[in-house]
């Protein structure tokens, strides 16, 4: 049975914690996301707070349009069985080194500041000589990440935040379960040694699937949110609160003009970290006449509409809409689209270093899971080791 | 419009004292003890106040022949009020340890890191490593912000260390009036300061910081005041 292809809408809202506005510290979470039609990508990332994490909050940025531009490359392979198995067995090396990559020469492109010379000044010889020979250290930050194409729901996740789907009937559940080393104020993070292995990839087959099946929502949060509230089943309320929302005439414009507020309130009254939210939101689910309403609402690039063609080989590049507080020197900058006119720039050239598709000869070994879905830690893939490049290094 | 999900809250920090109350503390090291958390509160309260978004929960257990809680209810510290301890007993350090290894499993995942201080003048006079056990058994057992305080000269200080189990951290040692007074300052404030906004940092060992929460340390004691204990 042919699944249609469904249609998607994202709305993102990221805030400065309050307890970072009381330090004098900016926000150091960071998200993007690129829509076009039945096609969604999705990436949120939070930077570590530690003193000697100086440019995690640039480590989130150069993060999440990592996250962007190698998954955009993972769309391009047409064939969904080849992208299920460059996501399987390659996604996580791929995501982690090239971030490293772009942060190394981030870090090569940027000297030291003042203010990070001082701080890194007052730290030991031998944690100064160890940054110095991993410079990406000090970008050290989460990713979550979102996929949607016509065939797959992909989500991965390396380090704390959560990805909350909510069904049409309003059921809650995590396609990625907690990681037990996420805890207290300690997470997994792309600086980590051998990251890449630390990283959580589910892959859920859309085609065949019933509209039940298929999520009307999918929350993608920083841990800031979560931590907020008194109980996990009040965090849960969110997804019901929102898709209720979304239901309700102009609901998914009144979530948009809302959400930073909400978050600021959540922040304020609960955890007092950052907060970043991402929100995708299936577009037939929202009233009919909201879904032009949204699209007209786009012009200020937070939200995107999603086109009603599907993305090819042929096509410009889709936008891309990023919540950045403030740009990052040197990195690649994500650019919105050129036909939106509240945004400037264009796409930039992605250039990666080896291609997704150069992998696809290599093998592959994916466990089902009980959702029909094929779940991976990249740490349990067959990949032979010697195959794959030390990840803990960047070349 | 309303707020999306359910109610909000800030994350618990809970700050429990160990304190020994063996036969040895007897006169003014347990004086000493009673007077300084007494005059630990409002500042305790201060930096609660300077950061609203931990819920700073206080209590105490004493430990002497068997250890017990000498305040059970995790008190808010606005509301925190300090009924003196009494020496007597020997020191069955472990079963304290027991006592906040039982407690700690019933923490919620989204608290502050506890915050543990024990202070001792002693050795144990139980079975120690059973208690430790038991308490880095526990997840929030090992994520603790533990700091030990040795009362004189005759204290164990090897057995301090293994409780705070972080080689970079050294258990301090009072051995007069005025540095433990300051010592236990600097537990209720500077270490509660800490604790009360850890920052996020990876969990994998070979990056930078031994501790999830790093701790400044105290000043030294005055080398111009004599060592009574």
């Amino acid at each position: 049975m042919s699944t249609p292809a469904y249609q998607w809408d994202v709305i993102h809202g990221t805030i400065q914690g309050a307890q970072h506005r009381r330090q004098g510290r900016p926000n150091q979470d960071a998200i993007a996301s690129r829509v076009d039609g039945a096609r969604v990508l999705l990436a949120v990332s939070d930077g570590h707070g530690g003193a000697v994490y100086v440019r995690s909050h640039q480590g989130a940025q150069i993060a999440v349009q990592t996250a962007i531009a190698v998954l955009d490359e993972l769309l391009a392979t047409s064939d969904p069985q080849a992208r299920s198995r460059l996501v399987r067995d390659h996604l996580p090396q791929r995501l982690v080194r090239e971030w490293q990559h772009r942060v190394t020469e981030h870090a090569q492109i940027h000297p030291w500041t003042e203010s990070e010379q001082t701080v890194l000044a007052g730290l030991d010889a031998a944690t100064r000589d160890r940054l110095t020979r991993k410079s990406w250290v000090v970008y050290g930050a989460t990713l979550l990440a979102v996929v949607i194409t016509p065939e797959h729901l992909i989500y991965l996740q390396l380090g704390d935040g959560d990805i909350l789907v909510v069904s049409t009937t309003a059921e809650i559940y995590r396609p990625i379960p907690p990681d037990p080393r996420c805890f207290a104020n300690e997470t997994l993070s792309l600086c980590g040694n051998n990251a890449w292995l630390d990283m959580h990839v589910q892959v859920h087959p859309l085609t065949g699937s019933g509209p039940e099946a298929i999520p009307a929502l999918i929350i993608v949060a920083t841990d800031g949110y979560k931590n907020s509230f008194r109980e996990p089943a009040d965090f849960d309320q969110v997804g019901r609160d929102l898709l209720h929302r979304v239901r309700q005439e102009h609901g998914l414009a009144e979530i948009k003009a809302n959400l930073d507020q909400w978050l600021t309130e959540t922040s304020e009254e609960g955890s007092g970290d950052d907060i970043t939210v991402g929100l995708i939101c299936r577009r037939d689910i929202v009233p009919q006449a909201d879904r032009a309403s949204t699209s007209a609402d786009a012009s200020d690039g937070e939200l995107i509409p999603a086109r009603a063609h599907a993305l090819d080989a042929e096509e410009t590049e889709p936008p891309v809409a990023v919540d950045e507080p403030e740009p990052v020197a040197g990195a690649e900058p994500v650019a919105h689209g050129a036909d939106d006119p509240g945004i400037q720039g264009t796409e930039p050239p992605v250039a990666i270093g080896a291609s997704l598709q150069e992998a696809l000869a290599r093998p592959t070994a994916v466990s089902k899971d009980d959702d029909g879905g094929t779940g991976v830690d990249a740490g349990a893939q067959a990949t032979d080791p010697a195959e794959s490049e030390p990840l803990s290094e960047v070349p | 419009m309303v707020r999306p999900g359910g109610e909000l809250a800030t994350r618990p920090l809970h700050f429990i004292w160990l304190l020994d109350c063996s036969g040895s503390m007897t006169g003014n090291k347990i004086g000493t003890l009673n007077h300084a958390i007494r005059e630990a509160i409002p500042h305790m309260r201060r930096v609660a106040d300077d950061n609203p978004n931990a819920s700073v929960l206080v209590r105490a257990i004493t430990f002497s022949s068997g250890a017990k809680w000498h305040i059970t209810h995790p008190t808010p510290i606005d509301q925190f009020t300090w009924n003196d301890v009494q020496a007597g007993g020997v020191t069955d350090m472990g079963r304290a340890l027991l006592l906040v290894a039982d407690e700690f499993q019933h923490l919620g995942e989204r608290g502050l890191p506890p915050v543990l201080v024990l202070i001792s003048d002693g050795q144990p006079t139980d079975d120690f490593n059973r208690g430790l056990e038991a308490l880095m058994a526990q997840p929030w057992g090992k994520k603790a912000v533990r700091i030990a305080i040795g009362v004189g000269q005759d204290t164990d200080m090897d057995v301090l260390q293994k409780f705070i189990g972080n080689p970079e951290m050294t258990p301090l040692q009072a051995n007069n009036v005025e540095t433990l007074v300051n010592y236990i300052k600097w537990a209720s404030t500077v270490v509660l300061q800490a604790a009360s906004a850890p920052p996020s940092q990876p969990v994998d060992p070979t990056t930078i910081s031994t501790t999830n929460v790093p701790i400044p340390m105290p000043a030294t004691p005055d080398p111009n005041v004599s060592d009574v204990w």
